[in-house]
């Protein structure tokens, strides 16, 4: 899948990151990222908001998507100037239904010890959108949107 | 760059303090719930986690909590939590964690709460 037309950057303008299949290996598209973020201004809010979602979307790749397997990889392209940050992961899994997915903020879920990931990336960022298979993610944050991820006050 | 949590305790009473300090990193999730399921296999039923140092965490970091208040509920005691920044205290309330857990302003409020 293309970046989606609406987030407005040309596939050749994403840089692209293959790490394995590995949560400390997850660390390395992070850094590069929050490196990118911080050089163009990003307030901390912001920050913490693409961080989190960032997370979430490599943790389900590596641990649901790719089951763990460390014979597999996770693709991560990813675009960042002073109005928008635009990541995409993909793993090599069999895909999910987003739908599909129980709603953590329900009395019964609360408890559960998984499965917020999908409502904290949808949460934080402006923009989530996954191909047919379901094995990716595109994630669009305006710097400029409000909250969850917005402005914080202490 | 946000560095690796930190966790220290001390004993307050009938409760451990646990303070956190640093950041709950992608690769850590496992260590930081397995750190606060071994505090409750001592003498500990009740965790005060105070979250005042803590810069970030994402939703394993909270299944760690999450899971640490179940384990504390079935010895009898219970999880408490102090402080969070304004992002991570929004973070939680996003996942509607207060209903479960309670969350003090002040480590001194949570004390005096398991007194």
């Amino acid at each position: 899948m293309n970046v989606p037309a609406e987030f407005g950057v040309r596939d050749a303008q994403l840089t692209e990151l293959v790490i394995p299949n590995e949560l400390r290996a997850a660390r390395e598209p992070g850094e590069r990222i929050l490196g990118e973020l911080q050089r163009w201004g990003y307030a901390p809010d912001v920050v913490f908001a693409i961080k989190l979602a960032l997370e979430e979307a490599l943790t389900n790749a590596i641990k649901h998507g790719n089951r763990n397997d460390r014979a597999k990889q996770v693709v991560v392209r990813y675009f960042v100037d002073a109005d928008r940050a635009i990541i995409m992961v993909r793993d090599e899994g069999p895909g999910f239904t987003p739908n599909a997915v129980p709603d953590c903020t329900a009395d019964e879920n609360l408890e559960r010890p998984s499965g917020r990931g999908i409502m904290l990336m949808h949460a934080y960022m402006t923009r989530i959108c996954h191909n047919q298979r379901g094995n990716e993610v595109w994630m669009f944050r305006d710097n400029r949107a409000q909250a969850p991820g917005g402005p914080v006050t202490a | 760059m946000t560095t690796p949590f930190d966790l220290r305790t001390r004993r307050e009473g009938a409760a451990l303090v646990v303070t956190l300090s640093g950041g709950v990193q992608i690769d850590q999730g496992d260590e930081f719930q397995e750190r606060l399921l071994e505090l409750l296999c001592g003498s500990a039923a009740t965790l005060i986690i105070d979250l005042t140092r803590l810069e970030f965490m994402g939703s394993a970091g909270i299944a760690a909590i999450v899971a640490a208040h179940a384990k504390a509920a079935a010895l009898g005691g219970a999880v408490h939590l102090v402080s969070p920044t304004a992002a991570l205290r929004r973070l939680m309330e996003l996942l509607r964690i207060p209903a479960v857990i309670p969350i003090h302003p002040t480590l001194e409020a949570a004390i005096r709460s398991v007194g």
